[in-house]
């Protein structure tokens, strides 16, 4: 393979449970199930803050969010001197393009150029956005390697609903839930569970106990409405690009920027660092490696930078903690692979460490600890953090998680953020201040 | 906690054509009894599913359950005429963001984000009708947009036959950018082809392909009653002319009765759902116009009718 374009595809808040493929029957994603099985499916992808701009500032800078400074959406945190992967590539030979969703704290036209900034709204928007992409695959001329970026912001609208309740004190419109019962999913079996309210949604969130039951099942079959209409958008591009003159030379990238609660804890949205919000759908497909889903390895949404680098030839920026994640896409199983992936939530409030069994989480204001077998409890029902039998896994995932921290250089907002939390009641953190 | 917006229609000059909306809530709105959904209620089944399943509030009362529709109506002017009983007709509906997001109301909720006008060319012949789509979005700096010709069985929920489809979008602050596609597309024998530049993409179709803009057509008229023609009408929809969305189905949802500038209003409300759409609904008024579509973050509002 000469070398090969790049699609970095992503779509916005994504449960990877709601994909056909995956096992879900209440949706029907046929294009995201012909990519997974296509490609190389990552099951532990770990997202390093699970928000929007935490997340996409991470895949295009390479650091973790409280390196680059953008710990929210709140504002626009993140340092304008970070350097993203968009001029890297630029430098070495490819034509950088975007389209579509980007939400970084800076202009996305200082990296990439940008063709198209779709809508704010998934079901607006991304109809527009892909057949940009269409025709950016069907029109492009010569030879010169691509990096091409598109952003569908579905299902992502869902986000929108909770502002509905608030201002109106109806959900989806016209309470229509009542009307379409017999065709609502059900509830997952943690919805119930909220026993870490700091830790598992955000305690902001207007709808915390005001929906019923069947409210909530009303979202998750808008929900699954909604990822139908991304998947569609999806497929479109995919078949341009099947049917190009680039097909056997690009290597394409599926990705979410992080899941979406999907009922489950009482949480919709993202933000939380349970694994419906941690946890997104990441796909590499690889014309020359075979596919598979990759079940055995921990992987981070920071190794996207760096496997992007690998691809192109282009040395990767310096100081970041991703890994290429080729040799995985290969079917390789290097020895000194990652034991765990770290991620932090909730503004910086949560820090915690993800392991293909294991999850630990702490509360840095009131230093809580949480911890989770996701081997037998992958809905995360039980918090063992007290168990005996768990303590020599505990220890080690503290140290992991101290350990990291200590790597970590931290960005003037994140160390403003820490001083907050101190002041709330917060530990002091290695060279939080 | 996110602050609840503030009524600020204190605020707001009064508009010929609108109403107040303080007005409107308080005195303009009647939900009858011959809404569905009061209706509904009072089977015996609903009330065991709601026992069953409701652990929280109970679900919101049906007048708070149309809010977001009453509040748009304050800002809406109903068109004068009618679609011609005969002949071709031109609808034009304006595109408007459909959210009830906190915060200022200045602009106001439901801004206008682009135009769609539906073109229908005379009767049908030989059994086909057919159809001009003229569709502008702005979003972001650019317009965009398509025009398509189609052409469709003379069914009451017309079928996708062929069409062809013209996307162009511009860059407002940058005209060298644009870029545009064509795409051909026909249905035949279960088979929906749709081919461009971009390459071939081919689906095997259950059900009758229709895009939502030829259910505009097939419910005018239209009564919210289970007897209605088009009540239970199941289709494939090809949302936009080029994103495929299969099992979709109407039913009809209530009758709403409103007074909307001292005007007395009758609403008759269908509800489509399916894959790939979040729930629809179309609200004819009692002339039999489809006035309002209203989606999951997306509606169109009728502004004008001509023949053509």
């Amino acid at each position: 393979m000469n070398r090969p374009n790049i699609i970095f595809l992503h779509i916005d808040q994504q449960n990877p449970r709601a994909i056909g493929a995956n096992g879900c029957r209440d949706v029907s994603t046929p294009n995201m199930d012909h990519l997974i099985g296509r490609g190389v499916a990552f099951e532990h992808c770990t997202i390093a803050n699970p928000v929007c701009m935490p997340s996409r500032s991470s895949w295009y800078t390479g650091l973790m969010s409280e390196e680059h400074g953008q710990l929210d959406n709140n504002k626009p945190d993140m340092e304008p001197t970070v350097a993203d992967i968009g001029p890297l590539m630029r430098s070495g030979g490819y034509d950088p393009v975007f389209m579509g969703k980007w939400h970084v704290a800076k202009p996305v036209e200082q990296s990439f150029d940008a063709l198209f900034k779709g809508h704010g709204h998934g079901e607006i928007g991304d109809a527009e956005t892909a057949r940009a992409a269409e025709a950016f695959i069907a029109n492009r001329e010569g030879d010169k390697p691509f990096f091409l970026n598109i952003g569908l912001l579905n299902p992502h609208d869902c986000c929108m609903w909770g502002y509905d309740f608030v201002r109106f004190g109806s959900l989806g419109k016209y309470s229509l839930a009542e009307s379409m019962i017999d065709q609502l999913p059900q509830l997952p079996p943690n919805h119930r569970l909220n026993s870490h309210p700091t830790m598992t949604a955000d305690p902001a969130d207007p709808t915390r106990g005001k929906w019923t039951d069947v409210d909530w099942r009303y979202y998750m079959y808008c929900y699954y409405r909604q990822v139908e209409m991304v998947d569609a958008e999806v497929g479109r591009i995919v078949s341009a690009l099947e049917n190009s003159r680039f097909a056997d030379n690009t290597i394409l990238i599926f990705a979410s920027d992080h899941g979406d609660g999907l009922a489950q804890h009482y949480h919709y949205g993202k933000g939380s660092p349970l694994d419906p919000s941690l946890i997104a759908p990441l796909v590499f497909v690889d014309p020359g490696a075979k596919s598979h889903k990759n079940k055995s390895h921990i992987v981070s949404s920071i190794d996207v930078t760096a496997t992007i680098c690998d691809y192109a030839g282009v040395d990767p920026l310096p100081g970041r903690h991703g890994m290429s994640l080729r040799p995985l896409v290969e079917g390789q199983s290097p020895a000194d692979w990652r034991k765990f992936a770290p991620a932090s939530a909730l503004s910086g409030r949560n820090r915690l460490i993800r392991t293909t069994d294991y999850k630990l989480i702490n509360d840095r204001i009131n230093n809580e600890y949480v911890m989770y077998d996701l081997a037998k409890d992958p809905w995360e029902m039980k918090d063992v953090v007290a168990d005996p039998s768990y303590a020599s896994t505990l220890k080690q995932l503290k140290d992991w998680m101290d350990t990291t921290e200590s790597s970590y250089h931290y960005a003037p907002a994140t160390i403003k953020r820490f001083e907050k939390f101190q002041k709330q009641g917060g530990q002091e953190r290695p060279g939080a201040v | 906690m996110i602050p609840l917006p503030s009524d600020d229609s204190e605020a707001q000059p009064r508009q010929a054509g609108h109403i107040h909306r303080r007005d409107f809530l308080m005195n303009g709105i009647k939900v009858t009894a011959s809404l569905f959904v009061l209706d509904w209620m009072r089977v015996p089944a609903f009330a065991a599913r709601a026992g069953k399943l409701a652990t929280g509030p109970m679900p919101p009362k049906v007048d708070d359950s149309i809010g977001m529709l009453a509040d748009y109506m304050t800002r809406y002017t109903v068109p004068q005429g009618n679609f011609p009983a005969t002949g071709g007709w031109k609808a034009t509906y304006d595109l408007i963001g459909w959210i009830g997001e906190p915060g200022p109301h200045v602009p106001p909720h439901n801004p206008p984000v682009g135009q769609l006008v539906i073109t229908r060319k005379g009767d049908a012949s030989g059994g086909k009708i057919g159809y001009d789509i003229d569709y502008v979005i702005h979003m972001n700096g650019w317009d965009t947009g398509l025009k398509s010709t189609m052409e469709c069985s003379a069914d009451r929920l017309p079928r996708l036959l062929k069409w062809q489809t013209h996307y162009e979008n511009h860059s407002v602050n940058d005209p060298g950018r644009s870029w545009a596609l064509t795409e051909q597309g026909e249905c035949k024998e279960g088979v929906m082809e749709i081919v461009s530049k971009a390459g071939t993409r081919r689906f095997q179709t259950a059900l009758p392909v229709a895009p939502q803009w030829a259910v505009i057509d097939a419910l005018r008229g239209a009564k919210a009653d289970p007897a209605d023609p088009i009540a239970g009408a199941r289709y494939d929809m090809l949302h936009n002319l080029t994103s495929y969305r299969p099992g979709q189905t109407i039913k009809p949802c209530g009758v709403l009765d409103m007074t909307i500038g001292g005007q007395p209003y009758q609403f008759h409300g269908f509800i489509q759902t399916g894959h790939g759409n979040e729930p629809t609904h179309f609200w004819v008024d009692s002339a039999g116009r489809p006035l309002l579509t209203t989606g999951g973050l997306r509606a169109s509002a009728l502004t004008s009718i001509q023949a053509a």
